[in-house]
């Protein structure tokens, strides 16, 4: 099967941002718009993620989100500050496919199982945050560091009916450089669930010897997508894997 | 009216703005007055079988769905777990489908270097020929994200067919039924054509 190549739009604020390690964010343009463009170029799939919404105790704003899906006509994914199962199941009936839960792997399993018991464990993305200097995961965008590595945490994730596991890896993050090639390969020996993996892309070479890998699913892009080849000025730009 | 069938799940905002996108208006609605008077209906996907199964129970739709698909014999499409929702069973639940469908709903099985649920873009390859496969190229990239499949019909029920470890019903026709196991709604231009052939079928 083809890999799936992801862009990644991390806002802030209703706005999109970049960051690097998970730190700074730059701001990189509107919302819809940047959907728009992705989804126009064919994306395989859009994840959009609210990367302060957990941190500020914030959901991710729903009326921005019923604007956005109407130009989104491939699968999308929606992520940050998702504490309720109600609404989780508001996110998926207003036009999103996936929703992706972090932090509250940690404080509320019991929700994920709920809502794989509800929408399907298809609907449920799990995403782990890792620091792969020290092999450990984090949750709240990366501020807390976790007694888990993340093949025991992909693992608990498989347990409690996650469908899918969002591999983000913290140092490589917005880098362009340094792809872990090792942690995915290492989850995908553990769990059955497709595997998306993402951080330090730099190129399209990166994301054409990343799917040749069996055991990633997919493939998240952020900053490579969204700058020109300086990292500061915006270019966002998609292109899809060759056919394997 | 066209109608996009409620039961409390599924991506039904995605399946409104497909149709939206390509001209043809669905509203959504468990409403039985409602649902009298549909000439066309969807089953949407994205859901648990057995919490969908249960909400159709509860909101009494069982005998005006039969009452539209079997006797008036509308033109309905089931999407992934919609198209699951109208077989006689499914591997998911204990409970019985709608049974408009004479098929069981079997899992995928997963095999070496193939992660289950199948979620990406694959290919469809038509099988089988008629309205509904019309404008289609012989192969075309859709998205899928299920555990769950159809894995055989009759040859002239199977208008598309993917394989995935196993071969399974990509989408198929039978009378008036038609299903998915891919989601049309997020399948871009081939999914849209996939649509309209669906709002196409004369009533």
């Amino acid at each position: 099967m083809k890999p799936r190549v992801i862009p990644i739009i991390t806002i802030s604020e209703g706005r999109v941002v970049k960051t690097i390690n998970f730190r700074d964010p730059k701001y990189v343009g509107d919302v819809i718009n940047t959907v728009k463009i992705f989804s126009d170029l064919g994306a395989d799939e859009i994840i959009i993620l609210d990367i302060t919404a957990t941190l500020g105790k914030k959901v991710f704003d729903l009326r921005l989100l019923e604007k956005l899906v109407r130009f989104c006509s491939v699968p999308l994914g929606v992520g940050g500050g998702i504490s309720q199962s109600a609404y989780a199941q508001k996110i998926i009936s207003i036009g999103c496919e996936k929703i992706v839960i972090n932090s509250n792997t940690f404080s509320n399993p019991e929700m994920l199982t709920e809502l794989s018991s509800i929408l399907g464990t298809q609907a449920i993305v799990g995403g782990i945050d890792y620091i792969k200097s020290i092999n450990r995961v984090t949750s709240h965008g990366g501020k807390i560091i976790r007694d888990a590595t993340p093949v025991n945490h992909g693992k608990f994730l498989e347990k409690i009916g996650v469908g899918e596991i969002f591999l983000n890896n913290i140092e490589a993050d917005g880098t362009r450089k340094g792809f872990d090639f090792e942690t995915p390969r290492l989850l995908s020996n553990t769990v059955e669930v497709p595997i998306i993996a993402c951080g330090g892309i730099g190129s399209q070479n990166d994301i054409t010897e990343i799917c040749k890998l069996k055991s990633l699913s997919a493939v998240g892009v952020g900053s490579f997508f969204m700058f020109h080849e300086d990292n500061t000025n915006v270019a966002i730009h998609y292109e899809n894997n060759p056919e394997l | 009216m066209n109608i996009v069938i409620d039961y409390g799940v599924g991506n039904v905002g995605s399946v409104i703005n497909a149709f939206d996108r390509i001209d043809f208006e669905f509203i959504l609605s468990n409403d039985i007055s409602l649902i009298k008077k549909a000439t066309r209906l969807v089953f949407p996907g994205v859901g648990n079988f057995d919490f969908a199964i249960h909400e159709l129970r509860k909101n009494r739709l069982v005998s005006i769905l039969d009452e539209k698909i079997n006797n008036e014999k509308i033109p309905t499409l089931g999407i992934c777990l919609g198209m699951h929702l109208l077989a006689s069973s499914s591997a998911e639940s204990n409970y019985p489908g709608l049974g408009f469908l004479n098929y069981d709903i079997k899992r995928l099985k997963s095999a070496r270097g193939l992660s289950v649920p199948h979620i990406g873009w694959d290919y469809g390859t038509v099988a089988f020929e008629n309205s509904m496969t019309n404008n289609l190229k012989s192969r075309e990239l859709f998205y899928f994200s299920h555990s769950y499949a159809l894995m055989q019909a009759e040859y002239n029920e199977m208008l598309l067919t993917s394989t995935y470890g196993e071969n399974f019903v990509s989408a198929f026709q039978k009378g008036n039924l038609v299903g998915t196991q891919f989601h049309p709604e997020k399948s871009s231009a081939a999914g849209e054509i996939f649509l309209q052939n669906f709002c196409r079928i004369q009533t």
